[in-house]
């Protein structure tokens, strides 16, 4: 038998690699495993809690008016649904666009100096009166049986927040396609995690809440920029069940650009990292379950991997230039010999562990993906998925290692707005 | 306290300790193969310089023309390109790699010997090339002259190049270092008996073997002909 000799960066990936599998296995098994909860049930129109859905809204002229036709066509009883706009001090047509919308007498508008997203909440919050709160970023759009399906969860009396299954708008184009199996996986690790109790986010774009978690443990804070991060694991820390509704869909605008897609996940990461350090005695605390030994360790460890990746990489690519300008500055320019026959070429086919793992992981991950499609309504994927397999780890590389210097050195967060 | 999902953990880490003992499995296996292939290579090359050596004896008082295309050197390269990537996949390191290394330099001292022979048999030029480098990583005009070597021996199927790790501890090899009075000023070369140390570009190594860049200019001159007589238009009968 032949060993190979692994140097210690290459143990470092091994392991890394192994640990993305036991997560990716450890969702499976659980997904598998789980039993239907017996608690959702069907609510007729006079059981229905009452609703007040909060917009915050901040320079959103584009999408505000379509947000609300979105909640005004929910299938949800007139009289016990509330809608509250908080215009955060918009500086483009967002009060216009609000005014001309159709059915305002319906829409409560709360216009405030800017102070960020959540001061916007609560300033509404506290004045709510209904048995739960939904929080609506206004560049979202929610379906119409959204909230009946999310309502639903709050049969179970420990639920005290429902997440939705996030959809993009926009679905056309490179960026398009990788977000939405993006979130197509993301779909289906949130219904996992929900049966984990460990949801440690409650989505900007649309979430429940029961009125009395805010009486209970506050109000949104300041929290770098993430604060649906903070406030989701506040809740968390409170032992307070965070549900996740599958088949009730809501639509965001996702970024088009590269450069948008960076700034807006850069926020996000660094949201992550800055809040752990703030929440860092909750982890690997066994009182807090699968949330602090495993889901969180795992995600700050995702982070650090790519660092250790990046460097990995950036050596391997170091590494071939440098061959190539040796071989160029010997005998000049010259292709790859691609002359071998095909028994010569199967000798020189890698078939490294490391190989191996990663055909697992990704093989893995598309069997993840097909199960978040199948849970999100079958919405064809195309090269999505080739995308998203090939590329998305290389782009996201960019936001991880910026995240991460910044974190280490400048402790600079990115504004929402 | 919350439900940690226990056996989930405990089942998810039995199937990915399964995944990745499988994985190193089945590389090893590959990695065996690749062996074994170069084993019996290496053996075929063996057997090819066995009868060459009986061919040779049994030709002593034949004519030179006989002893024309008895030596290896395609299958030395051939060899010698799957060596380096077992090198590079199992590290230089590995004591199967370092072992088939030995044997292969065994092979190209012997098919060397044999060319001597044949050489002062029948009095041509040595058209031979020893090539002595260092991959501990202390010698990157090694990875040039390499370069250079490759794409010259390519070039000139009659150019022998025999390439030798230095620094690889095995008695025949240390006998023929110590033999020429090789320094570990590397790159080194010994083109007949004369060493010559560092880096030769293409040019060097033609200024040493003129009659090779004479026949290469003269292989070209045909090739241009031949090219111009063809694009001639030829006339319609």
């Amino acid at each position: 038998m032949n060993t190979q000799s692994l140097e210690p960066l290459s143990i470092g990936i091994l392991i890394i690699l192994s640990i993305a599998l036991y997560y990716q296995v450890f969702l499976l098994l659980v997904f598998l495993g789980r039993k239907p909860s017996p608690l959702t049930q069907k609510l007729s129109s006079a059981s229905l809690p009452s609703v007040t859905i909060v917009i915050p809204c901040y320079n959103e002229e584009s999408t505000i008016a379509n947000c609300i036709a979105s909640v005004l066509a929910l299938t949800y009883p007139q009289e016990k649904l509330n809608i509250v706009v908080v215009d955060d001090g918009s500086q483009d047509g967002s009060i216009e666009a609000l005014r001309n919308s159709t059915h305002q007498e319906r829409v409560l508008v709360i216009q405030k100096e800017n102070g960020g997203k959540y001061t916007a909440l609560n300033i509404a919050i506290p004045n709510i009166t209904t048995d739960i709160v939904g929080t609506l970023d206004a560049d979202s759009f929610v379906h119409p049986e959204a909230l009946i399906r999310m309502v639903e969860k709050f049969a179970d009396p420990r639920v005290m927040a429902v997440t939705p299954a996030l959809k993009i708008h926009n679905t056309k184009g490179f960026f398009g396609r990788l977000q939405q199996t993006e979130y197509t996986l993301a779909i289906f690790i949130r219904n996992v995690l929900a049966s984990l109790d460990a949801i440690h986010v409650t989505p900007g774009p649309f979430s429940l809440f029961r009125k009395e978690v805010f009486n209970k443990i506050g109000l949104y804070k300041k929290a770098h920029d993430a604060e649906d991060l903070e406030f989701a694991l506040r809740m968390q820390l409170h032992h307070m069940k965070i549900a996740n509704a599958h088949n009730a869909y809501v639509y965001t605008v996702s970024p088009a650009t590269i450069v948008s897609l960076f700034r807006q996940r850069l926020r996000w990461t660094l949201g992550f990292l800055h809040n752990m350090i703030d929440y860092l005695p909750s982890l690997f605390r066994l009182k807090y379950g699968n949330l602090g030994m495993f889901v969180l360790p795992s995600s700050l460890l995702a982070l650090g991997a790519s660092v250790l990746m990046i460097w990995h990489l950036g050596r391997g690519v170091v590494s071939i230039v440098d061959q190539q300008l040796l071989k160029f500055s010997a005998v000049g320019a010259s292709l790859p010999s691609l002359s071998l026959p095909s028994s010569e070429l199967f000798f020189y086919i890698n078939t490294s562990p490391m190989i191996f793992l990663v055909l697992t992981a990704m093989a893995l991950t598309v069997a993840l993906i097909l199960i978040g499609k199948n849970l999100s309504g079958n919405e064809p994927l195309r090269m999505g998925i080739l995308y998203f397999l090939f590329l998305y780890g290389f782009i996201a590389l960019t936001w991880y290692l910026s995240a991460a210097v910044r974190t280490l050195f400048m402790r600079k967060t990115i504004h929402w707005k | 306290m919350r439900n940690t999902y226990l056996q989930y953990h405990i089942t998810a880490l039995i199937i990915v300790f399964l995944i990745v003992a499988t994985s190193f499995f089945v590389s090893t296996l590959f990695a065996d193969k690749r062996i074994q292939e170069i084993r019996s290579m290496e053996d075929k090359i063996s057997m090819d310089i066995l009868s060459a050596e009986t061919q040779f004896a049994l030709l002593e008082m034949a004519a030179c023309e006989h002893l024309g295309d008895t030596f290896l050197s395609q299958e030395l390269r051939v060899l010698a390109q799957r060596l380096s990537f077992m090198e590079q996949s199992l590290g230089v390191e590995n004591p199967e790699v370092v072992n088939l290394k030995k044997y292969y330099s065994l092979l190209q001292i012997k098919d060397y010997l044999l060319m001597r022979q044949a050489q002062e048999k029948c009095d041509t030029k040595p058209l031979s090339i020893l090539y002595f480098y260092s991959n501990e990583g202390d010698c990157r005009d090694c990875i040039r002259q390499g370069h250079v070597l490759s794409q010259f021996g390519e070039l000139h199927e009659e150019a022998r190049v025999y390439a030798f790790d230095y620094h690889l501890s095995f008695p025949a090899l240390q006998t023929l270092i110590a033999l020429h009075e090789i320094e570990p000023n590397l790159p080194a070369l010994l083109i007949g008996d004369q060493v010559l140390y560092g880096y030769l570009a293409t040019e060097d190594l033609y200024k040493i073997f003129p009659d090779l860049l004479k026949k290469e200019e003269l292989e070209k001159e045909t090739e241009e002909a031949l090219k111009q007589d063809s694009e001639q238009p030829t006339d319609a009968f």
